[in-house]
């Protein structure tokens, strides 16, 4: 809102209600891109079992091809980035633009039919990377055939989002809604390009990685910790029961990260003209302003409140400190040589991904689906939290800290084996991480599919009367 | 900040920025790179053949993910060579003493009048290397500097040089690396050239690197029956990554074109934007002295 | 604080707080003072924007002092010009000499002589007499062309080595420190050198 006042609309209680009811209904047909993305994360975490485990135990399943180091990697970061992080961020932003512009979803038809070809795309992507069809080039591994199918099942969220944004009666807009509208612009953009320039019509010799490396940071600093950022500035608000603190700060946040934002990406010592690296180098140190206005907004309109009782506002504090913790391990892997090529490299873009992105769509898609659902019941929420949370502690920190250990060596004489020799009870420590990241994917699953299933004998209680059970409306359900 | 399109225009904008500094002008510049003539002919030249296709090979199984192929270079520094003495050997002898003090000038001397340039100072700065040179030449010698990369890559062996965009010309798709959890194959043709190597390693890399954590890439391989006589690609295994008896390990089409790939990895050929220790360098069919991290790149350490 | 149990939809959406515009004035200034030391140090690393500059060199300036410097051809570059201008009238631009003026140089065992101590009077003082070069025999008439103030040390000794070096010839080069060893010998001496008197010299300069 302008701030010019902190109630949204002037209707009496009960049409505010509804309407919200309205939203939340026309917006039932997400449930399917954040069920499939769920899927897609436990898919993923198999994966990073399975690289994980052949890191200190590299006889396991060696004679697989398909389920070799070199396959099961790209794997498990493309299940997760296309298959969950894309997927849930784009349904919970096409929520978060109903719930902000007040209006109800427009494209459901359309929308149904591009989550699951996004499914298809994503599939075909993965058995292409580990049947050894890939392109070649981090974070794009995808085969032409997937990656065209993920862009048009894009093409089409991305035009039913902006439709349900044109529709919004609403006219002031919320920094969550910038954060949705950059994202949404941002992600095709960086896509085509970067495929263009790299498997369909190919730049020549070290260009490809120039590219590839700036697609990559926009992907996480551009359109991830856009999807972060809008649903940390719409929940921690709306949990905390206060409004967001300053104006300015957002405006400041959001138009430093777009600016700077697309820069990055690039570390010590790269093959590449020293002015790439060097201006990649400071903008990742330029990035430190929208990360402090972000967190300082956010932390201020949490009232620097540290609850004690694990709610769901504890994913997105925790989220937000991750955040905060990444930005800052970005500088060094940046400036401290060979850092980013160690462990350390690997653990900082798991943290992120887990430990930001992660956290934050656990926290929404625990509000959303019940809502979306209708059913009420809160099993897991806190044990996929505390799974998470602790899981990435341990895969990431043991990465991040192996890391180090591994750059000191690396710079030194030390002869190579005796390099990773020394890292091998930190891989050990990862597996144990990720055993627990699996825990909690497993338990956010199996709550979502548990309220999906409650809704769904709601549903076909009017079709089977045999299959009728006893206890099926809404309030009932809450246990 | 209420106006979609406005937000539109400035996301755009600032989008586009970093699009035209970061794909647009590289694009103009390494995009466009031609080919360099150097001394020991075109660089680089295009794989051909098998290396190629072992080129594919290396991408679908995805080699990037634990190995870099980036040389990375932190500094230089500078040796002397006297390539010749002249006619006055004894001003020489004179000069050698006062200048460098470290080496035997009379010995030195000697060598050189045979006809087998000497290094006389090493590791000294650019500046002091060319006053050296310059108070040679003014007794009749002829010095020269040799240009000597430093870097830890360098004294690891990975590479006497660093890479830089005319090493990757033709590759596609360039495998440069975000990963060391194995060493940097940028070099490894030179360092490791046996191709049995290649082909035991990566059928257990355990076999020639005890620890190692590589993965086994037994898939490439074919374990059969020995027929008549032992085939002769046959691997020498032996303890227990040895076959049962009567069996034998062949490498496959893929494991050969992988291996063939792995030999063709090299970076030593001196540019102008990446000077190498050859260049400039004595004459050749002299015994042109070992330049002083070189020396480390002759242990056999992968 | 609202939580998961809550059982209404929470129907209020959350805003911008009344009237803010807080914005610490030490986040600008930070964002101001981030942004200049990101220029400054893409200046002192950047190289000048220049696609051949890698990390840890400079400039292509720096790169090109690196490359051998060639000083022989330098130094033959600086004699044929040399030539050109005090030579050629006489001694031809093939070296061939005229049967009147100048003997020949091309194949000349005056000029292809281990120590170049004759050569370099020849300018400096001058040389007269019946002279034998290349088969060939003439008076020769050479005036002192290279007197110190007509031609610099290391015009006279490029000139000489390029000389050494030309239409076939091969010999050492002569160096600075030899023509500034003979210059030396020869101060005060006035009178050309006769040939009789050159060919009683050693070869070596001394």
């Amino acid at each position: 809102m302008n701030g010019s006042t902190s109630s949204p609309v002037s209707t009496p209680a009960v049409s505010r209600e509804l309407l919200v009811a309205q939203i939340d209904a026309s917006c039932r047909v997400l449930l399917i891109p954040i069920f499939c993305a769920l899927l897609w994360l436990l898919i993923s975490s198999v994966f990073a079992l399975i690289t994980s485990v052949k890191l200190h135990s590299p006889a396991v399943l060696a004679n697989c091809a398909w389920l070799t180091y070199g396959h099961t990697r790209p794997a498990a970061n493309d299940a997760f980035v296309y298959g969950f992080a894309s997927q849930a961020g784009i349904a919970i932003m096409l929520w978060l633009l109903c719930r902000l512009g007040r209006t109800t979803l427009v494209g459901i038809g359309p929308i149904a039919i591009a989550s699951v070809f996004w499914n298809i795309g994503v599939k075909i992507g993965i058995i292409g990377i580990l049947s050894g069809h890939t392109t070649g080039f981090d974070w794009l591994e995808f085969p032409r055939a997937g990656s065209a199918i993920l862009f048009g099942s894009y093409a089409v969220l991305g035009v039913c989002a902006l439709l349900t944004f044109r529709a919004r009666r609403e006219a002031a807009l919320y920094p969550a809604q910038w954060y949705i509208l950059a994202a949404l612009f941002w992600f095709p953009w960086l896509y085509t390009t970067a495929r263009l320039l790299l498997v369909v019509a190919p730049v020549r010799g070290v260009m490809q990685f120039a590219v590839n490396a700036w697609f990559v940071n926009g992907l996480f600093t551009l359109w991830l910790t856009s999807i972060t950022l809008a649903v940390l500035f719409y929940f921690i608000p709306k949990l905390s029961g206060a409004p967001l603190f300053s104006r300015a700060l957002a405006v400041l946040g959001f138009w430093s990260l777009a600016a700077v934002g697309g820069f990055g990406g690039f570390y010590r010592g790269l093959p590449l003209p020293a002015w790439m690296v060097s201006a990649g180098m400071a903008a990742t140190v330029i990035l430190l302003v929208p990360l402090l206005a972000t967190v300082f907004n956010l932390w201020l309109t949490m009232g620097a409140r540290l609850a004690p009782r694990p709610s769901l506002l504890g994913y997105f504090k925790t989220s937000l400190l991750f955040l905060a913790l990444s930005g800052v391990f970005a500088i060094f892997a940046a400036f401290v040589p060979q850092l980013r090529l160690t462990l350390f490299g690997e653990g900082l873009e798991q943290f992120m991904l887990y430990g930001v992105v992660g956290l934050a769509l656990f926290g929404a898609i625990h509000y959303l689906a019940p809502r979306l659902t209708g059913v009420e019941n809160d099993r897991f929420v806190c044990l996929s939290g505390r799974m998470i949370t602790i899981g990435i502690l341990i895969y990431a920190g043991a990465f991040l800290v192996g890391g180090i250990f591994q750059q000191h060596k690396l710079v030194s004489s030390v002869p190579f084996a005796e390099v990773m020799n020394s890292t091998k009870m930190f891989l050990r420590l990862s597996t144990i991480g990720i055993l627990l990241l699996m825990i909690g994917n497993a338990a956010i699953l199996w709550r979502v599919a548990g309220l999906l299933r409650e809704w769904c004998r709601t549903c076909c209680k009017c079709c089977c009367a045999e299959e009728m059970p006893v206890k099926l409306k809404p309030a009932e359900a809450a246990r | 900040m209420n106006h979609g399109p406005l937000i539109f225009l400035g996301v755009l904008a600032t989008f586009v920025a970093s699009w035209w500094g970061f794909v647009f002008a590289p694009q103009l510049q390494i995009g466009s790179q031609q080919t360099a003539q150097t001394d020991t002919g075109i660089y680089p030249t295009r794989r051909a053949g098998v290396a190629l296709q072992g080129q594919e090979v290396y991408v679908a199984n995805g080699c990037v993910h634990c190995h870099s192929q980036q040389v990375r270079q932190e500094g230089y520094t500078f040796d002397v060579v006297l390539a010749s003495v002249g006619t006055n050997a004894a001003k020489v002898g004179d000069l050698l003493r006062q200048i460098a003090p470290a080496v035997n000038a009379d010995e030195i001397v000697a060598k050189v009048l045979a006809k087998a340039p000497q290094p006389i100072l090493t590791n000294v700065v650019q500046a002091v290397a060319e006053e050296v040179q310059k108070s040679l030449k003014n007794v009749g010698a002829s010095a020269q500097f040799v240009f000597i990369p430093l870097g830890v890559d360098m004294a690891r062996g990975w590479g006497p040089r660093r890479t830089v965009a005319a090493d990757y010309l033709y590759d596609y798709p360039v495998q440069v690396g975000n990963s060391r959890l194995g060493p940097d194959l940028s070099h490894i043709g030179a360092r490791m050239p046996d191709a049995n190597w290649h082909l035991l390693h990566l059928y257990d890399p355990r076999t020639v690197v005890p620890g190692s954590i590589m993965p086994a890439y037994r898939y490439l391989f074919e374990t059969r029956r020995i027929g008549k006589q032992p085939s002769p690609e046959a691997l020498k295994l032996s303890g227990k990554f040895a076959p049962k008896d009567g069996y034998e390990v062949v490498p496959t089409a893929e494991a050969l074109q992988l291996a063939a790939y792995l030999q063709s990895l090299r970076v030593d050929t001196a540019l102008f934007e990446a000077p190498l220790a050859q260049f400039p360098s004595v004459p050749s069919g002299t015994n042109a002295p070992v330049a002083t991290n070189a020396a480390a790149a002759n242990t056999p350490n992968p | 604080m609202k939580d998961v149990k809550d059982n209404s939809p929470e129907a209020i959406e959350p805003t911008v707080q009344n009237g803010s515009v807080y914005l610490p004035m030490w986040m600008i200034g930070l964002l101001g003072l981030l942004i200049y030391w990101g220029f400054n140090y893409i200046d002192a690393h950047g190289g000048g924007y220049n696609e051949l500059v890698y990390e840890p060199y400079r400039s292509t300036n720096q790169l090109a002092s690196f490359l051998p410097t060639d000083e022989s051809a330098a130094q033959i570059k600086l004699g044929a010009q040399v030539y050109k201008q005090f030579c050629e009238a006489c001694h031809q631009p093939n070296g061939s000499g005229n049967a009147v003026q100048a003997p020949p140089l091309a194949g000349s065992e005056w000029v292809l002589a281990e120590g170049p101590n004759r050569l370099i009077r020849i300018p400096i003082a001058g040389l007269f007499g019946p002279i034998k070069a290349a088969g060939k025999e003439m008076n020769a008439n050479m005036p002192p062309l290279a007197v110190a103030g007509a031609m610099s040390d290391e015009q006279l000794a490029a000139v000489l080595t390029y000389i050494r070096n030309a239409w076939g010839n091969t010999a050492p080069p002569v160096t600075v420190e030899h023509v500034q060893r003979v210059r030396a010998d020869l101060k005060g001496r006035t009178d050309q050198y006769s040939v009789e008197e050159i060919e009683k010299l050693p070869l070596e300069v001394p």
